[in-house]
């Protein structure tokens, strides 16, 4: 997997600024290139601009300045996934009708595209829960049914919004391999928004760090550990000091 | 991995059959009470009647009481179905767009809040007193109409940000977000509003009855005040009986619809497994 820039970035944002009618200032500025195939992390203080970030790449909200593009091919829809911090999920759908959704929205009819919905749940490792409703899984099991779901449309681009946050620890490290096994084989782009610096420095090849008020980059860091990664990354004395090096920049967004 | 199941869920034993056998039981020692104390205090039939001497009724007028009680029927079904279709229809309505909502809403409620007996009136003078039965559908329509109406609004507003933003995502068009999102999300909101309103609308019928019934309306609220006037007041309490158990089998019927459709995903319906 290449973890270097390549020279035509997937997405490239430039000067973005974020202020909401009430004249809070969400962003200032914010130049980012995010390259095919990465696995970014934006980590910072609550208040940051993080989500806001991730919500203006997805066209859920305006920005007020500055652009955000697509070189090279341009956007096409299905381009993007989206996991948010809840699941969010159909409750009255099964887990098969929930991945289905994106195609069904964009009229794919159900027995063509079958076969796509069974390799997304199979990706995330519920092909035996097709027929389950979302109240019968666990809290792990919905989180991987949403991410089946942003990955169904095969995206060049998966933003995650602290989609862990949620989930108690052991299911989070767990989560957190197997996110790792579905971006190498879905072979798509990663923009991972946390707040911790451990989820961040054992996915990412990248990690950005922002500070508050305004919402801004900082710094940022290279991780450069090579994939796959497992557990004895986590136990690594490199882990431990890139924890250190992160949670200095952390430091430094939170006025340290 | 594992996965917990609706159907795993412990369900403590008997609880079904206590939920029948317990007010049952209930209902025997009090019949049972009431026969007893009329017989040993020659209560007479005209103030009130044993319940053996109610049954009897009900057996030997079986023909003109279950005449009454379709009659009775048809009108407080009618009124049901008329409710459900146009109070989803203008709830849907009311939420696709703010202004026309604005506008609607404080008519809707003046409906709900005047009184059907203070109407009645003027119902039965537009359609006619050859029609009365018209006059009783409007009014049983017009009880029932408002639950279905405001729990349908508040469904089709109730929907979850996140699952629209999936939708936004997927930039679905305002039908398949409403097909898709609103309509299955308003469910348990349209369904407790339906329960509520079957119940009024069996109200909603009797109480017109009362009020606009003649002779042209021979439902059972109408058996109630002919008997009453005879002072045949066992043929009152048969008529009441059926009344009841009427309203209570719509009831059932609406909670065996809900229980069906929300089994296996709302709360409410999970909470009786648990």
């Amino acid at each position: 997997m290449d973890m270097h820039h390549p020279a035509e970035p997937l997405l490239r944002l430039r000067g973005v600024d974020k202020v909401y009618a009430s004249g809070t200032v969400a962003l200032r500025g914010l130049d980012l290139d995010i390259g095919e195939r990465q696995f970014i992390s934006l980590l910072g203080p609550s208040g940051c601009g993080k989500s806001t970030a991730l919500r203006l790449i997805a066209g859920l909200g305006r920005h007020s300045g500055g652009s955000i593009d697509w070189p090279g091919r341009g956007f096409v829809p299905g381009d993007l996934g989206f996991v948010f911090q809840e699941p969010t999920l159909m409750p009255w759908a099964s887990v098969w009708d929930n991945v289905f959704l994106p195609l069904r929205l964009r009229d794919r009819p159900r027995a063509q595209v079958a076969a796509e919905v069974d390799a997304a749940l199979d990706l995330v490792g519920l092909s035996g829960f097709a027929k389950a409703f979302p109240r019968e899984l666990s809290g792990g099991m919905r989180m991987r049914v949403s991410i089946a779901r942003a990955l169904v449309m095969k995206p060049r681009l998966l933003l995650m919004d602290e989609p862990f946050a949620a989930l108690d620890e052991i299911t989070r490290q767990k989560l957190c391999d197997d996110l790792l096994g579905i971006w190498r084989k879905a072979g798509c782009t990663v923009v991972f928004v946390t707040h911790s610096v451990y989820e961040s420095v054992y996915l990412s090849a990248r990690i950005v760090v922002m500070a508050a008020r305004p919402g801004r980059i900082i710094g940022e860091m290279a991780v450069e550990e090579p994939y796959p990664r497992d557990r004895s990354f986590r136990l690594s004395p490199a882990y431990a000091e890139y924890c250190r090096q992160v949670s200095g920049l952390l430091d430094q967004a939170m006025g340290g | 991995m594992s996965a917990t199941s609706a159907d795993d869920a412990p369900v403590r034993p008997g609880t079904a059959a206590a939920d029948w056998l317990l007010p049952a039981l209930g209902g025997a020692i009090f019949l049972g009470g009431w026969e007893t104390l009329v017989r040993l205090l020659g209560v007479p039939k005209f103030i009130l009647p044993a319940p053996s001497l109610i049954f009897e009724t009900l057996v030997k007028d079986r023909a003109s009481l279950l005449e009454a009680l379709g009659f009775t029927a048809t009108i407080t079904l009618s009124a049901f179905v008329l409710a459900m279709l146009s109070g989803i229809a203008l709830g849907v309505a009311l939420t696709q767009n703010r202004m026309v909502e604005r506008t609607f809403w404080p008519y809707a409620v003046m409906m709900q809040v005047t009184p059907v007996i203070a109407i009645a009136p003027i119902i039965v003078i537009w359609v006619g007193l050859d029609r009365v039965w018209l006059a009783l559908l409007i009014l049983a329509w017009l009880v029932a109409f408002f639950p279905i109406l405001s729990n349908t609004a508040a469904g089709m507003k109730s929907v979850d940000h996140g699952l629209s933003n999936v939708f936004d995502l997927c930039g679905a068009s305002r039908w398949k977000r409403f097909r898709y999102l609103q309509l299955p999300g308003a469910l348990p909101y349209i369904l407790a509003g339906a329960r509520i309103s079957s119940g009024l609308s069996v109200i909603g019928a009797v109480v017109a009855e009362f009020v606009a019934g003649s002779g042209s309306a021979t439902g059972l609220a109408w058996v109630i005040v002919e008997s009453g006037s005879l002072l045949n007041v066992p043929r009152m309490f048969a008529a009441l009986f059926l009344l009841s158990a009427f309203g209570i089998t719509i009831w059932l019927v609406m909670s065996a619809v809900q229980r069906a459709l929300l089994r296996r995903w709302h709360e409410s319906e999970l909470a009786r497994e648990n």
